[in-house]
């Protein structure tokens, strides 16, 4: 219930990065919807609006003025695409692909002080061990093999 | 009528996002969540539809008038958005549904041409 909670005031957080006059419109019921949503679904929707999010800063929300025509060819000087909408959007992109970045580098989370990964090699034909002594294998490459007590 | 009707000629090919509300509300008059599942059942779970591409689509949809709102009050004195299928995104629909027969039919009629020569 907690996660959830964390969950749903995250999404709340990203629905807050749509244009105004989109977020207006539909975000209390994306809201409704999210809250709905079961634990499985999460990943489909964090990603699915982080994308959502970028392209409607890109192509304009149709809930105020919308875009002459989609795909249309539109010369640069009357393009509704200003410097001033790209802005957000490539910040947002970037915003989004270095959290992703970050939570990739730091998961799994790194090993607690004190816990150490031993790798012990043991070749019973090869190797002599005695038991706090170190053991050279005579055939060219030398293995030191430690013994832990 | 005649200028919003060529708008929406250029609608078409509609993607499978905007496909599948399409259809979902050929059913009924439905909320967004209730997209989300008849989209969910209609395509027996292989395409999954989350809210970002829902409400974009939606947007789009509404702008275009292929898909219409009502607010519809509840007993419990709440309001609830209803989105339904307007006549012109039925003949959209309808339109987008004859292509992909047509796309079916010159695919069945090649793999029969490719099944007769591995034969």
């Amino acid at each position: 219930m907690k996660i959830q909670s964390c969950l749903l005031f995250v999404y709340r957080l990203m629905v807050a990065c749509y244009p105004p006059s989109f977020r207006k419109r539909f975000a209390p019921e994306m809201l409704e919807l999210a809250a709905l949503a079961e634990a499985t679904e999460w990943p489909l929707i964090f990603g699915d609006t982080s994308v959502a999010i970028v392209r409607c800063w890109l192509q304009g929300s149709h809930s105020t003025a919308a875009l002459p025509e989609p795909n249309a060819y539109v010369p640069l000087r009357e393009s509704p695409i200003s410097a001033f909408v790209l802005l957000p959007g490539l910040v947002l992109s970037i915003v989004f692909i270095a959290g992703f970045s970050y939570v990739n580098y730091k998961w799994p989370p790194p090993c607690p002080k004190g816990a150490h990964v031993v790798i012990r090699v043991v070749n019973p034909s090869r190797s002599v061990m005695r038991n706090g002594e170190s053991a050279r294998v005579g055939d060219g490459s030398s293995h030191q093999t430690s013994l832990l007590k | 009528m005649q200028v919003k009707d060529n708008e929406n000629e250029k609608e078409r090919p509609l993607s499978s996002a905007a496909l599948h509300i399409l259809l979902a509300l050929a059913e009924s008059d439905l909320h967004g969540y209730g997209i989300m599942q008849s989209v969910k059942r209609q395509s027996e779970g292989t395409f999954k539809l989350g809210p970002g591409t829902l409400y974009a689509n939606l947007d789009r949809l509404l702008a275009s008038g292929l898909v219409g709102e009502t607010e519809r009050k509840l007993k419990d004195g709440e309001t609830r958005r209803e989105y339904s299928l307007t006549s012109t995104g039925e003949r959209v629909l309808r339109l987008e549904v004859q292509r992909l027969r047509q796309v079916v039919n010159v695919a069945r009629t090649r793999l029969g041409k490719l099944d007769e020569r591995g034969a």
